[in-house]
């Protein structure tokens, strides 16, 4: 009986003395009706799915991040024995969008800290078979962080201004304050939530259908860091001899 | 047991070139890629480029040149082929996969046939088109007079024409240029 007990228990605790689960593809949201908790080294992508025209309405959308490293511009893949050495790092991130009948709706997803780089989207049931090699937003999560992108409003066959018509877009804004109040019922995200500081034209292998760019329209994009204050000049600097005389 | 086969059937045809993780790359995956050497054109590569420049389209960059122009076509060639990354880096197809979207869809057959007719059809021009004007240049839609004017050109003056004509600041020339029709659609007002 008792060891029947002692093997219950082991069973019971084996999960707890396992190592983290390999989370290499974060495509779950998190479930905001339950405190959710960051672990050491994790953060998290908040993306809005917004849908405020009549062309939008009733859509759904999918968006694919991939973890980017900017020093050799390109993403960075899974090594081959992810899985069996228990990488907890995420290299793709997929968000979908789950009540398309709502005007706007708020997806957060856990991903582990790093760089991350718009890699493709799609607008209604279609698979996503773009990518923006060509030049995509990139930005970083850090631990602890619950990183705002941006919204998200897909269009299907669409019509534009000019009468054409476009087959699919995902048009880009961005609405912090919005996600902000999304977020005031779970004050664990809310109080770690900040914007993106997206950065555009990153590029990377092209592995998809159909290659693009995607590029954040300025009006969205964080205002450029102000120059640095000159130093004023020394009131005796005409007096001072030059530091460096040519030799004669 | 049939109808699980046509689901798995369709699912291949239906399953987008998107990198995987389940085709991860082997652990030295960040040494799959390397510089580009920085190689001379060849004639043939120059004869490539100038199947571009036609009496139906041409590109034009006001100021450029056209060595310039076909080192950027031979790149977005390459680029389009999933074979060098647009930041300039080879990628070593140490996962074809991952590379490229003909050999990606390719796995199957029915995806081999759907891969085969991507790599070799209008999407892979359709990506080297948008590379290029990603990059600046602009497919020039040609108007009837011009297109008769090239038509009737000899070689030698087809091949002077368009010497001048990549970098022509000339205006006057109708050009379709890359848009952000994606990320910012200029959608229609609905009433």
């Amino acid at each position: 009986m008792t060891a029947r007990y002692a093997l219950l228990a082991a069973l019971m605790l084996a999960p707890l003395a396992a190592p983290a689960k390999a989370q290499l593809r974060a495509d779950k949201p998190a479930d905001l009706t339950q405190p959710v908790t960051l672990q050491p080294g994790q953060g998290a992508i908040v993306v809005g799915f917004r849908r405020p025209d009549k062309p939008s309405a009733g859509k759904s959308a999918k968006v694919d991040f991939r973890r980017y490293d900017s020093a050799a511009q390109d993403i960075v893949l899974p090594p081959k024995d992810a899985k069996e050495t228990g990488d907890t790092t995420t290299y793709h991130v997929r968000v979908k969008s789950a009540q398309k009948q709502l005007p706007l709706e708020h997806v957060v997803t856990v991903v582990s800290e790093g760089e991350y780089v718009l890699f493709g989207a799609s607008a209604g049931p279609a698979e996503i078979a773009n990518t923006f090699c060509f030049g995509a937003p990139v930005f970083r999560v850090k631990a602890g962080e619950v990183v705002y992108f941006g919204d998200m409003t897909p269009y299907v066959f669409v019509k534009l201004k000019d009468g054409s018509r476009a087959m699919m877009a995902v048009a880009y804004s961005s609405f912090p304050e919005d996600a902000r109040k999304a977020l005031e019922g779970r004050p664990e995200l809310a109080q770690a939530f900040q914007a993106a500081e997206n950065r555009n034209d990153a590029t990377y292998r092209c592995a998809g259908t159909q290659m693009l760019a995607y590029q954040i329209p300025a009006e969205y994009m964080p205002a450029p860091p102000a120059p640095p204050e000159p130093e004023p000049e020394p009131e005796d600097a005409a007096a001072e001899p030059a530091a460096v005389s040519e030799s004669e | 047991m049939s109808s699980v086969f046509a689901v798995l059937l369709a699912a291949s045809v239906l399953q987008p070139a998107t990198v995987s993780e389940d085709t991860a790359a082997p652990a030295t995956a960040t040494s799959a890629a390397q510089s580009a050497p920085d190689t001379e054109l060849t004639d043939e590569d120059r004869q490539d480029a100038a199947r571009d420049l036609k009496d139906s389209r041409f590109y034009n960059k006001p100021g450029a040149t056209r060595a310039e122009y076909e080192r950027d076509w031979n790149e977005c060639r390459l680029i389009a082929r999933g074979s060098r990354t647009p930041g300039g880096v080879v990628v070593v197809p140490y996962n074809s996969a991952i590379i490229s979207p003909a050999v990606a869809a390719g796995a199957g057959a029915l995806g081999g046939l759907l891969g085969g007719a991507i790599a070799e059809g209008s999407q892979r021009r359709q990506n080297r088109q948008t590379c290029l004007l990603v990059r600046g240049w602009a497919l020039v839609d040609v108007d009837d007079a011009t297109k008769k004017r090239i038509a009737a050109m000899t070689d030698a003056e087809r091949n002077a024409f368009f010497e001048d004509v990549v970098g022509s600041t000339r205006p006057g020339m109708r050009k379709i240029r890359w848009n952000n029709e994606f990320a910012a659609p200029r959608v229609a007002p609905v009433d």
